[in-house]
């Protein structure tokens, strides 16, 4: 009966992984998604429709993690459209969030994947931020190994653009 | 071994970073800075192209030790047309940095330091013919950086400068003093919003006949005695953030309590040898609006447990950034501290350093429970 109670408060959602799990959520947690929000209004689907709402791009483990961020997050004022030149920190991120990107590899990167297509930006950034900080303080060689990335330079081309990058470092 | 084999499985099923879209990598190079950006680029060819996209360079450090003029022109065609930040430091003529600045049209920012008077005053003069959205400069150790004719370009071609920073760390630059007419500069300054000079013996005949500076948010100044500056500062009627390095605060603590404007004071950093704690209070009481304050004492002086008490009693209520540092004071306790003190509801930025050996007396526990927003104090504090 809570259940209902909350449900009359506060209208939920159906969403539907790519494999085929669906996920009740509350419509306002939803609507963090751009993606999501924007399908509601084209589609004019009214709120106490049943129909779940098809997401192709993300399967249900993602979308579980995604669907926590934003519950976490839903009270968050609205991102500001910020100026695209603004000075970039990655040492901002809040420690729920710190705790919540302490994930394997592939999942932060499929969280990436999610978030672009979900359009959530808060979670994009804050995604980004920790690959970004993985890539921080480490050589090209620890960067590669990091992420399995193979060198396709020559010896002789390595040596140009390591000379080539020499000014970048800090002295 | 079967368990490594369960492991590359595994990695192998999982999405890789290669995988992601141009744009998502992109993104998350965004993030990066220089020297990470310049590591990127060394890691294969897809890793080279993405990550010397100039928007991905809009803010660039170059180092005397590792330019020359090759570097210099490269960077003239590769981000001559997109960078927006140029920190350049220890460059000679022959590194040629005003190539680079003159083909910098979006130029916001740039910062020299530690350069000689001619490549200082060509970049500068550069700026003033080509950059002409320039907001801030900044010299620091810059030898005679500004010149008659490098403050001429700026104060027609960079209308929108608003920030002045011309420091000297070294004795050496501050002995030789500036080379350009005081009038200019005095001209240049009464557009800016905000003013730092970090050698009151240079600045001091400029700011003596300082017209008035309406557009002044924000001063800075080092080794002035508060009585030279008080003319100064009336005529920054709009100042609202002053940062002070001093010898001798106990007079001048006094002096500033007839200023005017410290009613308008919003930040205020102090940083003397000689600090009275007992000026501070009521100090303190005439500046309701101040949001941050910073007092740094670094000689040995005498202060007394409930002239801390007394300064944490009379902490404006919307302070939310609060600095005190009595690093060397020698602490007396006298009975009677007063009641305890609360601190400000909204302080997110606590730094107390040198409390006296019986900090208990300012019962610090209850203080920091009385701050439910904090969100920075110094660690160590509670030993």
């Amino acid at each position: 009966s809570q259940l209902s109670n909350q449900r009359a408060a506060m209208p939920n959602i159906k969403l539907q992984s790519s494999d085929n799990e669906i996920f009740e959520v509350e419509l306002e947690i939803a609507k963090q998604s751009n993606t999501i929000k924007t399908m509601l209004e084209d589609l004019s689907v009214s709120d106490d429709s049943d129909d779940p709402v098809p997401l192709p791009n993300v399967n249900a483990a993602i979308l579980k993690k995604v669907i926590a961020w934003c519950t976490h997050h839903k009270d968050d004022p609205p991102p500001v459209e910020e100026d695209e030149y603004k000075e970039r920190r990655t040492d901002d991120i809040p420690t729920w969030d710190l705790e919540f990107m302490k994930v394997d590899q592939g999942t932060l990167f499929e969280i990436i994947l999610a978030s672009n297509y979900l359009d959530i930006k808060g979670l994009l950034d804050v995604a980004c931020k920790t690959v970004a900080n993985m890539i921080k303080g480490k050589s090209p060689e620890e960067i590669r190994k990091t992420f399995n990335i193979k060198c396709d330079f020559t010896a002789e081309e390595l040596e140009q653009v390591r000379k080539e990058n020499e000014w970048c470092e800090e002295k | 071994m079967r368990h490594g084999a369960f492991g590359c499985l595994a990695l192998s099923a999982a999405v890789q970073l290669e995988q992601l879209p141009e744009e998502l990598l992109t993104q998350i190079l965004s993030e990066l800075d220089q020297t990470s950006l310049g590591r990127c680029a060394q890691l294969s060819r897809r890793w080279r192209r993405l990550a010397t996209q100039p928007r991905l360079w809009r803010k660039i450090r170059i180092d005397g030790r590792t330019a020359d003029a090759e570097l210099m022109e490269r960077l003239r065609d590769w981000l001559g047309g997109s960078v927006r930040e140029i920190s350049a430091c220890g460059l000679t003529a022959e590194q040629r940095l005003p190539l680079l600045v003159a083909a910098s049209a979006s130029l916001t920012c740039l910062s020299l330091r530690d350069m000689d008077q001619p490549p200082a005053q060509l970049a500068v003069t550069e700026a003033g013919r080509s950059c002409p959205g320039l907001l801030e400069l900044r010299l620091v150790d810059c030898r005679n950086g500004l010149s008659d004719e490098s403050l001429s370009c700026l104060l027609t071609g960079c209308p929108r400068l608003s920030l002045l920073q011309m420091d000297s760390r070294t004795a050496a630059c501050d002995a030789v003093g500036w080379s350009c007419s005081q009038q200019l500069l005095a001209e240049q300054v009464c557009r800016l919003a905000s003013l730092s000079v970090r050698s009151w013996s240079s600045a001091a005949p400029m700011l003596r006949d300082l017209p008035e500076c309406p557009l002044l948010t924000s001063f800075a100044t080092c080794g002035a005695e508060l009585s030279n500056l008080l003319t100064p500062l009336s005529r920054m009627p709009e100042l609202t953030d002053l940062r002070l390095r001093c010898r001798n605060w106990c007079r001048s603590a006094s002096d500033l309590q007839l200023l005017g404007g410290a009613a308008r004071l919003r930040c205020l950093r102090i940083d003397s040898r000689f600090v009275d704690a007992a000026s501070v209070p009521p100090l303190l009481a005439r500046m309701p609006q101040l949001r941050s304050f910073r007092l740094k004492s670094s000689a040995r002086v005498f202060v007394l447990d409930c002239h801390a008490c007394a300064i944490l009693r009379a902490l404006p209520a919307g302070l939310t950034d609060l600095g005190l540092s009595f690093e060397h004071a020698d602490w007396s306790c006298r009975a009677g501290v007063g009641p305890p003190a609360v601190l400000p509801p909204n302080l997110r930025r606590l730094r107390l350093e040198g409390l006296p050996p019986r900090a208990d007396q300012l019962r610090l526990m209850e203080l920091l429970a009385s701050c439910p927003g904090l969100t920075f104090f110094n660690p160590g504090l509670l030993h």
